[in-house]
């Protein structure tokens, strides 16, 4: 037996809290993202509608501004819950073709270079490795709905006078938890898709037709059926029919017929979409190798 | 029973995809040096390996790397480093990224990693290509930069799959160079393999694979001796090659005596080395023939992957 010298020593420093970890996919990601020119077209042209959002805010609650563009203040549509669940519209929106576009590269680059084993070989589980995914698109998402729609929120209150903000103060839930769903759903569907179809073009494809056609087959079942129970297959309906409900609102700026469907089955079908993409996500992220040799 | 913290061990460990088999009931402990894994495709070469560095948990037996198991993956993990047979790179990684990153999942602190990561690319002899893409790099770099990224972390359990492919005679070489370097410091280094010639020229023993068993394993030398079907080859030089063979004939367990087309020597086939070493012996104390040298001709990888394998993968 051969007497070996050990000339170095494995490392015996502090090393950063292990919640902590997932960040460092995270930043990676962000890194690569922010190479792409049109990534960062994107992003500034998804917070545009923020600035026209701002501005009409400053022009309702400014009276020489009103004076001056020779506008009564009866003809402005008032700050309220309905501003703002059209802002949270436009601005999910913006997020779902962010998410559509940033969303199917996360996994699938991985997937396709075989990196999953590189990731998956340290001290970092599946978990974390969907988690520091997951944070890409949250954070990602926050920045162009809820967060900008919490701005518009103090602007307002800053603005408005007569204690606007303590009566309206209960709107911050509703933006944060519709943000909240909305942005979760979006990103577990969009990684699930990236962790099947590794084409960014097909993915993102699939991420469209995921949301169109069973909007498309419900509508069908409705006709055919003669119920409301096909609307379940519309997510972007069942966002907006919790969006408006979490803004106290009977009937919204959409005008459809959901007022009939219970929130509760809204929510349902949301958080049923996050779980089976879970699903799909467990079954994909595998670390091994597929060929044995 | 605690695991010897020093050793590889695994314990009666199957894998089982679905119904397919990966490993069936593999048990050995292995020490510090090289260790190479031999086998056909499909044998379970690399389902040993992804139960080695914790990628995959077993269907049955247990595996312990210096007494841990991947249950504990904090501890598990910092000392494995693995190498994986594929171009396993992050898209538009650089040489540079894609070490500091991962050793960034270590939960190293961003001065650290980044004096780790310079010190691999040192040692893998890749820091002038660093700040290069890797999909610009040949496959020799490929291989060293994975090497780099393998040993970053300063695992003491160093498994390479397939790291040898692909490579060209010089950069073979090197990285060759490099593994015994690791292993002379008191490393393991795990190491799968398709070229025998190496395998043997590098390696401290051998794990044979055969459609996810384990076919034999240890030292070279003494797998060979446990070969006792086949007669051990030994090359004898020397200048009566004749008298030798004729000598060697009488005894029982020779079971050939070939003199060498040149007449200079003979190579004789037995099924007792030991014994034929002391007739030779006794033939050159006597004088009657004059010997240059002796070596067996067939303890290494190849001849042994032939008995135990056969060429065309399957049990010979």
């Amino acid at each position: 037996m051969a007497v070996y010298k050990r000339k170095y020593n494995p490392y015996a420093g502090s090393l950063t809290p292990e919640w902590s970890r997932f960040f460092v996919l995270t930043r990676y990601a962000f890194a690569d993202l922010f190479k792409s020119r049109f990534f960062v077209l994107l992003l500034i042209l998804s917070l545009i509608p923020t600035l026209f959002f701002a501005g009409y805010i400053f022009i309702a609650n400014n009276k020489t501004v009103q004076l001056f563009m020779q506008i009564r203040s009866g003809d402005l549509f008032s700050v309220e819950s309905r501003y703002f669940i059209l802002i949270m519209i436009v601005q999910t929106q913006a997020a779902f073709l962010l998410n559509c576009w940033v969303g199917p590269v996360l996994i699938a680059g991985d997937l396709t270079n075989g990196a999953l084993p590189l990731f998956l070989s340290r001290p970092f589980s599946r978990g974390d490795y969907v988690l520091g995914k997951l944070a890409v698109l949250g954070l990602l998402l926050s920045a162009v709905t809820w967060v900008p729609c919490l701005l518009l929120f103090s602007l307002q209150s800053g603005l408005a006078k007569d204690g606007w903000i303590w009566s309206h103060l209960w709107m911050i839930i509703p933006i944060v938890f519709c943000s909240a769903i909305w942005i979760l759903m979006l990103s577990f569907l969009s990684l699930a898709v990236s962790a099947w179809v590794k084409l960014r073009i097909v993915a993102t494809g699939a991420i469209f037709i995921l949301f169109y056609v069973p909007a498309g087959l419900g509508e069908m079942f409705n006709a055919i059926m003669g119920t409301k129970w096909g609307v379940l297959l519309n997510f972007s309906e069942m966002f907006r029919l919790i969006l408006a409900k979490g803004f106290h609102e009977r009937a919204g700026l959409i005008g459809r017929a959901w007022e009939e469907i219970p929130v509760p089955a809204a929510w349902s079908v949301l958080i049923f979409v996050c779980l089976l993409s879970l699903v799909v996500l467990n079954a994909r992220l595998r670390a091994r190798e597929t060929v044995r040799g | 029973m605690t695991p010897d913290s020093r050793l590889i061990v695994f314990e009666n460990v199957s894998k089982f995809y679905g119904e397919v088999l990966g490993v069936n009931k593999v048990s050995f402990s292995l020490e510090p040096g090289i260790t190479s894994l031999v086998g056909p495709n499909g044998s379970g070469k690399t389902t040993l390996m992804n139960l080695l560095t914790g990628l995959i948990r077993p269907s049955q037996g247990a595996v312990y790397v210096l007494g841990l198991t991947p249950q504990q993956p904090i501890e598990f993990f910092r000392q494995v480093g693995y190498c994986t047979q594929f171009d396993s790179f992050p898209p538009g990684a650089k040489g540079y990224d894609f070490i500091y990153w991962p050793l960034r999942l270590h939960g190293f602190a961003h001065d650290q990693a980044a004096k780790l990561t310079n010190e691999a690319l040192e040692r893998a002899g890749m820091s002038q290509v660093a700040k290069r893409k890797v999909a610009g790099y040949s496959k020799g770099m490929r291989q060293r930069i994975r090497l780099a990224q393998a040993i970053a972390h300063h695992p003491s359990v160093l498994v390479l799959d397939e790291p040898l492919n692909g490579l060209d005679p010089m950069a073979r070489s090197e990285s060759i160079a490099l593994f015994e370097a690791i292993a002379k410091q008191g490393m393991h280094v795990i190491i799968s393999s398709h070229i025998l010639e190496e395998v043997d020229r590098i390696s401290d023993r051998v794990v044979l694979m055969s459609s996810g068993y384990v076919v034999a394993e240890g030292q070279i030398k003494e797998v060979r001796r446990e070969v006792r079907d086949h007669p051990m080859q030994i090359l004898v030089r020397c200048s009566n090659a004749a008298r030798l063979a004729a000598a060697a004939f009488e005894l029982d367990h020779v079971v050939e005596a070939k003199i060498l087309t040149d007449g200079h020597g003979v190579l004789v086939r037995t099924r007792d080395a030991d014994q034929f070493y002391l007739l030779l012996n006794k033939i050159v104390s006597g004088g009657l023939v004059e010997v240059d040298t002796v070596a067996p001709a067939d303890d290494d990888v190849n001849s042994i992957y032939q008995y135990l394998i056969g060429s065309d993968g399957g049990p010979a």
